[in-house]
């Protein structure tokens, strides 16, 4: 799978996989922003009439406390600057990467994909060589499909831009949604934050484990996407292999059982998400190319003639059938190479 | 008179320090297992999670915590319920503490550190404390490339200078157990009502709130005896140092609790600040909620087995969770409905996830057979503490907990039960008739035929003026006060948490007048003995006396895992 000189014929094909997605669990993908949440009084009333303003608290107002919020950018609509919350596909990429290293690489190369193991570039360099030497340690689909950089060059360059692209349609430009806290639909007075997205204000209290008391400075607030709000992820594979159809398989799959989640807290059991049935995976081939590495593959004779339509056929491969692929990914990683 | 036992109790700490071991070690007990659990949450008793509080004239309206319209039981209140069991059975570190409880002279005469030594300044001179806890279950202390299973299992960050971020060796990583939130039908939702209620006070935090503190042998293990001197005053100071252990509650009926607690019943003394009523909105007994999951990654067999049998913990004992656990609230069993799992591959992708439910039910099925446990699971075996769990089965046992009833001892000094304004006229006039004294004798006290009711002289403006002796003989044997529009208490001259034991009253009791000093170091065994001498003039000493002298004490001792 791994090719040094992987473009050195050009581009022969795209692998393109638009995955709806719908939360099955909350979602958390912050960036660092606090927002501020004022409650009316100090009565013993709990999250009553609480309200939040889009901005850093007062540290000076006793009734104010922090809310850690979603992560945001900003869009034009009718000619005016917005805020709205989006997901940014790096998120995403890591968490797809993450996976990829801790269940696809051999235990004994993990750190070779450590970023702060070492400050020393020779010394990553040679680990990498090693891992990449070595057809068994998997770090040759990590290293195809999400690139490598290190400080080499010349002949003993390993740096390598990866096959894979993720990007999201996500949710800009949606209609304006409720905000939720504790149930209750909030008519905040200052809340002038995005709210294309359905969110909802989620608390963590540790308790001391000796007089069960909260501990101090701990009780803190957050902010998530509500279950059910939905986004697409849009996978694109440059020359595709059929072991990459394989990882694709393995990534839906994995993805829908619940074992690779989306953004912050998972151990909370934040960021579940499911694939929709609906979502669809292309395979973009060029002419001359050897479409039976692909074994039985079927032009999609229902598609709209296109600008690549007279350079590269299109063929549509259903989710349920990628699992036939598997075994190409399986060969990979025992350093029997399919294709 | 006869005592409930108070509402919690504690798991000590071992001597031995907490169990800990590397990642590396930890990933040695077994194969690796991934995959998922569904499960239910069943309610034994009403459970209420906080969502929020609304105050309704004096009382007050808690509704039980949504998310996204429907009530639920948030997973990080489900994880932090079984990282506390974990912890105590598998003697593993103290994760969440409060650091310090400093020196205040309106609250706290000795200041003391959970982790570490502090210096008190008193007027007599300074004193070093030692920690609460020992330094070893302290997870920030030095402890190397060694953990606790509950940090290999819920995630850890040490910055550690002495190990490098090499992943072999360093004792930081991500949680392996992953908590999913457990919905609730509102089928199953008991809305607010007159029966489902937990009590509180008016102005201060829930019922007065934890109070730890190094004067009392309460929640601290006694160390020594002080002579106070308060004004001129001298008094007896009995100082704890370490924490007796991990506090859990005791599972009971909260009907039968909220009636003792119930100002009409008058046994708690609602003076200085006044009986709110928390009507809750609950989680019905034996309802359940929606199924939901806990997925884990990468968890060796043994450890794993051991995680089931945390959430399978055998015939006796059950967890608790939420708001209310003084009162008999939070009363839970977990059911597993299925398992679906992986062994780990190594050169070959992740396979799919099969049920293997059976089997997980099997090893909850071994709660707690030690022979078994032994014998096929070596390494969850050692983890357990088995005398932990078995002091844990104590508190946790679900045995006979209908029929008992767990209070926490009153606080004023003397403060006895109360009674109904309507025998004001009685009490001025001197003239008690027989309810009132079939109303103490339903208490266990005793009114002397010949007896003389006085009041008490106002000698300073901020008195209270409507207070009265009950004498005979010219001793005083009860005391009366009006304190609010509501009840007269009834007080004797002793007992209960504020009673300050005079010196030379503690001297003549104990035995030890020209004995002890200013400060009298106490072993165990004293201070058990000190506590049975002064039982009778005040009983919430030492905590454990208290406990073991309670009423239905041998059903509590007799609990077994």
């Amino acid at each position: 799978m791994y090719n040094i000189a992987e473009y050195a014929n050009g581009v022969y094909g795209i692998l393109n996989a638009r995955w709806k997605v719908i939360c099955e669990t909350p979602l958390v993908i912050r960036n660092g922003v606090r927002i501020t949440q004022v409650k009316p009084d100090e009565s013993k009333n709990r999250n009553v009439n609480n309200w939040f303003a889009w901005r850093e608290r007062n540290e000076e107002k006793k009734l104010e406390s922090e809310v850690t919020s979603l992560n945001f950018g900003y869009e034009v609509v009718n000619g005016k600057v917005r805020p709205y919350y989006k997901i940014p596909a790096s998120s995403v990429r890591g968490s797809l990467r993450s996976w990829t290293i801790n269940h696809l690489v051999h235990p004994d190369f993990l750190d070779v994909s450590m970023p702060a193991m070492t400050n020393e570039a020779a010394i990553k360099a040679e680990l990498v060589g090693r891992a990449l030497a070595d057809p068994k340690s998997g770090y040759q689909v990590v290293a195809s499909l999400f690139g490598q950089a290190l400080n080499t060059e010349g002949e003993d360059n390993l740096s390598l831009a990866g096959r894979l692209a993720v990007t999201i349609k996500d949710l800009s430009g949606q209609v304006a949604k409720p905000f939720s806290f504790n149930g209750i639909t909030d008519g905040s007075k200052e809340f002038n934050g995005p709210k294309n997205a359905r969110q909802q204000v989620t608390v963590r209290n540790p308790l001391d484990r000796v007089t069960h008391a909260s501990k101090e400075g701990a009780l803190h607030q957050f902010m998530e996407f509500c279950k059910g709000e939905t986004f697409s992820i849009n996978l694109k594979i440059a020359n595709p292999r059929p072991a990459d159809l394989g990882f694709l398989s393995v990534l839906y799959r994995e993805i829908n059982a619940g074992m690779l989640r989306f953004g912050a807290l998972s151990s909370i059991g934040r960021g579940r998400v499911k694939i929709e049935e609906s979502s669809k995976c292309d395979l973009w081939l060029a002419n001359y190319f050897d479409k039976s590495i692909f074994g039985s593959i079927h032009p999609n004779s229902e598609r709209q003639s296109d600008i690549l339509s007279e350079l590269w056929e299109q063929y549509e491969i259903p989710l349920t059938s990628l699992t036939g692929y598997e075994q190409y990914l399986e060969n990979e990683l025992r350093g029997s190479h399919g294709a | 008179m006869e005592h409930n036992p108070n509402p919690f109790d504690f798991v000590p700490f071992s001597n031995d320090g907490p169990y800990l071991k590397t990642r590396a070690e930890f990933d040695g007990m077994g194969e690796m297992y991934s995959g998922y659990l569904e499960l239910r949450i069943k309610a034994l008793t009403p459970v209420h999670i906080v969502g929020y509080q609304k105050e309704s004239g004096t009382e007050r309206n808690s509704y039980i915590y949504r998310q996204d319209g429907m009530a639920c039981i948030p997973a990080s209140t489900i994880r932090g319920c079984l990282r506390s069991f974990i912890e105590t059975i598998s003697n593993g570190w103290v994760s969440q503490v409060n650091e310090k409880y400093e020196k205040d002279y309106a609250i706290r005469h000795i200041g003391f550190s959970t982790f570490n030594q502090y210096e008190n300044k008193h007027r007599s001179g300074k004193s070093i404390k030692e920690s609460a806890i020992y330094q070893k279950y302290d997870p920030s202390g030095k402890s190397g490339a060694n953990i606790d299973l509950a940090s290999y299992l819920f995630g850890f960050i040490k910055q550690d200078e002495t190990t490098s971020n090499n992943s072999s060796d360093s004792p930081s990583g991500k949680s392996k157990l992953f908590f999913e939130d457990a919905y609730i039908n509102q089928n199953a939702v008991d809305e607010l009502n007159e029966e489902c209620w937990a009590p509180d006070i008016s102005k201060d935090a829930f019922m007065g709130g934890a109070k730890p503190n190094a004067s009392s042998w309460w929640y601290m293990q006694p160390k020594e005896v002080w002579k106070r001197d308060i004004n001129g005053r001298f008094i007896a100071e009995f100082v704890g140092e370490k924490f007796w252990g991990r506090k859990f509650y005791y599972h009971q009926s909260p009907n039968k609790c909220m009636s003792y607690y119930h100002p009409e019943n008058y046994k708690w003394p609602y003076i200085k600040n006044s009986f709110c009523k928390v009507r809750l909105e609950t989680l019905r007994p034996l309802s359940s909620t929606e199924t939901f999951r806990i997925y884990f990654d990468c968890i060796p067999k043994d450890l794993l087995v051991f995680f089931i049998l945390c959430l399978l913990p055998g015939q006796n004992i059950r967890h608790k969770i939420g708001y209310g656990k003084p009162y008999g609230f939070g009363s839970i069993e977990f059911e597993i409905l299925r398992a679906k799992m992986r062994r780990k591959s190594i050169h070959a992708i992740p396979s799919q996830l099969v049920d293997m439910t059976a089997q997980v039910l099997t090893w909850g099925g071994l709660a707690w057979n030690e022979n078994q446990i032994k014998r096929d699971f070596k390494n969850t075996f050692e983890i357990i503490h088995w005398e932990s769990l078995n002091k844990l089965s104590k508190i946790l046992g679900i045995g006979n907990f209908e029929s008992m009833l767990h209070t926490y001892p009153a606080f004023p000094k003397g403060y006895l039960f109360g009674l109904p304004l309507i025998y004001e006229e009685e009490i001025i006039k001197g003239n008690l008739s027989t309810k009132v004294v079939e109303i103490f004798n339903s208490f266990g006290y005793q009114l002397p035929q010949k007896h003389s009711i006085i009041r008490m002289p106002q000698k300073h403006p901020k008195d209270n003026p409507n207070r009265w002796e009950l004498t005979t003989e010219n001793k005083v044997l009860f005391r009366f006060e009006k304190e609010n529009n509501r009840t007269l208490s009834v007080f004797s001259l002793t007992g209960n948490f504020a009673t300050p034991i005079p010196f030379s009253k503690f001297e003549k009791l104990v035995g030890t007048k020209g004995k002890v000093s200013n400060k009298t170091p106490v072993s165990a065994e004293q201070a058990k003995k000190i506590a049975q001498d002064l039982f009778e003039f005040k009983k919430p000493i030492h905590f454990q006396v208290y406990q073991e002298t309670s009423l239905g004490w041998d059903f509590i001792k007799n609990r077994q895992p």
